[in-house]
C-alpha cells in the first residue's frame, strides 16, 4: 500500500482545532444524553416495579420500543420523519428555529435510547433488593413513595453502579452515530480531516485515542463514586 | 571499485541489447500500435489476473454518472467508460471471462479504498485535484463541472451571496464543501454548513426546508432538479461556478503500466467519438447537451496512439 504518513497534520491549524471542536461536541452530546437517560430511565425503571398494572405495562412498552429499534434508525426517525409528521409550525421550529437542531436531535435520540437500558438496570436493581425491604418499609409506616425514596432506590442504585458505568461508556461511543445526521462530533471531524488531507489513518487514530482517554476517565471516576457511596458491610463485591 | 563498475557496464550493455532484440521481435511479431500482453510489471494487473476479478468502485445515487438502477444494476455514463477499460484489461490479460465485482463507495471512503487496493478502478464522480494526486492516480478527464447551489425555485435566491446567514447543506468531504467554506470565511457570509451523506439526502434537506440551499456539483444537481423534484420545477440550480471540477476515474498510485492502459482507453474513446456518443446516450434524455468546454476537453485529450 502506498501511503504517505504525516502525523504532523493533526497538530496543524485548522485540523487540530477541528479535533478539539469534535471532542467538545462528543462530550456535549454524551453528557446531555446521559442526563436525559438517567432521568427517564430511573422513572421508567421505577414504573416497571410499581404495584399498578397499567403503569407497569406502559414502562414495559417504552423499554420494548426503544430497546428493539436500532439506534441509527431512531436517529433518522427523529431527524427526518418527526418534523414532517408534526404540525407545520412545530416541524419548522425543530428544523430551523431551534439553535443546533442536529445537536438536540442527536442528544434526545441517544438519551431516550439509552434510557431503555438504564430502565432495565433500575428495575433489576429494585427487584434485587428484594420484597422484604419494601415490606419492612411499609411495616414501619412509610408510604410507597417514601419506601422508594428512602429504602429501595438508595439500595438499588448502589447495586447497579457497575452496569450503569457500562451504559455511560456506551453513550459516549454511540454518540459517534450523530455524524449520520450531520453533527460533526469527534468521528465526524476526523473524517472531515481525512477528506481534506487524505491522512485518514492519522485522523482516525487520534479519534480513537481521544475516545479511549474519555472512557478511561469515566471508568476511573465511576470506580471512585462506587467506593465513596458503598455502605460498609452491605453489598460486598467479589 | 573498478570491478563492479565494469560489471554494471556490461549488464547495462546487455540490457540495452536485450531490449533492442525483444523490441524488434515484438514489433515484428504483432502489428504496430498493439501493446504488450500479460500483466507485465503492473501490480494492479497482476492482482486482477490472480483473482481473475477486476473490482470497480461505483456510486449508488449519482444519476446518470454512476448509480444503482431500480433493478439493482450498476450503470451510467462513467460505468460505460469503465467497461471499455474492463474490455481492454480482458484483452491484455487474455482472459475473456474476467469477472467484474462492483463495490459501492462514497465521498469519505473512496480514496482510502483505492489507495489500499480494495478497488482497482473507481468509476464515480471524483474531482481530479493535485492534492489527491499525492495519494492516487487519475484517468483523463471525462466530465467538467463546478460547484453550484440547489435551492427551491420559490425562494428567489439567485447567487450564493444571497444565502448569507442561512443554512446550506454540503456533502461531507467533497470539494464543494471546501470551496464554500473558503468563500464563507473570505467574505464573512456567516453561512451555517450542514453535512449530508449523499446527493439524495442533500436534496431532501432542501425539499423539507431544513436548509436553504445545497451546494454540490452543478451537473449532478441539475440532473436531480430535472428528474427527481417532488413537484417538477420546484427546484432550481443557481449561481456562478464556484469551483472548476474536472472528473476522473481513480486508481492506485505507483502503477504507470495500468495508468497508461486506462489513459489509452480514454484517449481512444475521445478520438473515436465514442465518449460523445455515450454522453448523448446518458445526458440527452435529460435535456442536457454537451458543454462546449467538455467537447474541447475531449478533443484535447484525444492523444494519438
Amino acid at each position: 500500500m502506498e501511503y504517505h504518513w504525516n502525523w504532523g497534520v493533526l497538530f496543524e491549524p485548522p485540523y487540530f482545532g477541528w479535533l478539539v471542536d469534535g471532542t467538545k461536541w462528543t462530550l456535549l452530546v454524551a453528557a446531555t444524553a446521559w442526563v436525559l437517560a438517567l432521568a427517564v430511565g430511573v422513572t421508567i425503571g421505577v414504573a416497571r416495579t410499581l404495584p399498578w398494572r397499567p403503569v407497569r405495562a406502559l414502562g414495559a412498552a417504552y423499554v420494548d420500543l426503544f430497546r428493539n429499534v436500532p439506534l441509527l434508525i431512531q436517529l433518522f426517525l427523529w431527524y427526518f420523519v418527526l418534523p414532517e409528521v408534526l404540525p407545520a409550525e412545530m416541524g419548522r421550529f425543530i428544523k430551523r428555529d431551534l439553535p443546533n437542531p442536529e445537536f438536540w436531535t442527536a442528544a434526545v435520540g441517544l438519551g431516550l435510547f439509552t434510557a431503555a437500558r438504564v430502565a432495565e438496570q433500575v428495575r433489576a436493581g429494585i427487584q434485587a433488593v428484594g420484597q422484604g425491604q419494601g415490606m419492612a418499609a411499609a411495616a414501619s409506616g412509610m408510604t410507597l413513595a417514601q419506601s422508594y425514596r428512602h429504602v429501595l432506590l438508595p439500595l438499588a442504585l448502589r447495586q447497579i453502579l457497575p452496569p450503569l458505568t457500562s451504559d455511560f461508556l456506551h453513550v459516549i461511543k454511540n454518540s459517534s452515530l450523530a455524524l449520520t445526521i450531520g453533527l460533526l462530533e469527534l468521528t465526524g471531524q476526523s473524517r472531515q480531516i481525512e477528506s481534506n488531507t487524505f491522512q485518514g489513518i492519522e485522523a482516525l487514530t487520534a479519534a480513537t485515542l481521544v475516545y479511549v482517554a474519555i472512557t478511561l476517565v469515566v471508568t476511573v471516576a465511576m470506580r471512585a463514586v462506587e467506593r465513596r457511596v458503598a455502605i460498609p458491610g452491605q453489598l460486598a463485591r467479589a | 571499485m573498478s570491478q563492479p563498475f565494469a560489471c554494471s557496464r556490461v549488464f547495462a550493455a546487455a540490457a540495452v541489447f536485450a531490449t533492442l532484440v525483444t523490441g524488434t521481435l515484438v514489433a515484428g511479431a504483432v502489428p504496430s500500435g498493439a501493446v504488450e500482453s500479460g500483466p507485465g510489471n503492473s501490480p494492479v494487473l497482476k492482482r486482477i489476473a490472480e483473482r481473475n476479478t477486476i473490482t470497480i468502485g461505483h456510486r449508488e445515487a449519482s444519476v446518470p454518472y454512476s448509480y444503482l438502477s431500480r433493478d439493482q444494476k450498476v450503470e451510467g455514463y462513467v460505468i460505460d467508460l469503465c467497461t471499455k477499460v474492463v474490455d481492454a484489461v480482458k484483452e491484455r490479460l487474455g482472459k475473456p471471462d474476467l469477472q467484474v465485482r462492483y463495490v459501492p463507495i462514497n465521498t469519505t471512503n473512496r480514496i482510502p479504498l483505492v489507495a489500499n487496493g480494495t478497488i482497482d478502478l473507481e468509476c464515480g464522480t471524483t474531482t481530479n485535484t493535485l492534492a489527491r494526486q499525492e495519494q492516487v492516480a487519475f484517468s483523463p478527464v471525462f466530465y467538467i463541472t463546478g460547484t453550484q447551489v440547489l435551492v427551491k425555485t420559490a425562494s428567489g435566491v439567485k447567487e450564493v451571496e444571497d444565502l448569507a446567514g442561512k443554512r446550506v447543506a454540503v456533502l461531507q468531504g467533497s470539494s464543494n464543501e471546501q470551496s464554500l467554506r473558503a468563500l464563507n470565511d473570505a467574505k464573512k457570509l456567516g453561512i451555517e454548513l450542514v453535512y449530508a451523506k449523499d446527493l439524495a439526502e442533500g436534496a431532501l434537506l432542501v425539499e423539507t426546508d431544513r436548509v436553504d440551499g445545497f451546494a454540490a456539483d452543478g451537473g449532478q444537481i441539475k440532473v436531480y432538479a430535472a428528474t427527481k423534484a417532488r413537484q417538477p420545477g420546484s427546484l432550481a440550480v443557481i449561481g456562478r461556478l464556484l469551483t472548476y471540477d474536472p472528473y476522473s476515474a481513480m486508481m492506485q498510485k505507483g502503477d504507470p503500466d495500468f495508468t497508461l492502459l486506462v489513459g489509452r482507453v480514454f484517449a481512444d474513446a475521445f478520438r473515436s467519438g465514442e465518449a460523445e456518443k455515450l454522453y448523448d446516450k446518458w445526458f440527452g434524455p435529460l435535456g442536457i447537451g454537451l458543454d462546449p468546454i467538455l467537447k474541447t476537453a475531449f478533443e484535447i485529450q484525444a492523444l494519438p496512439r
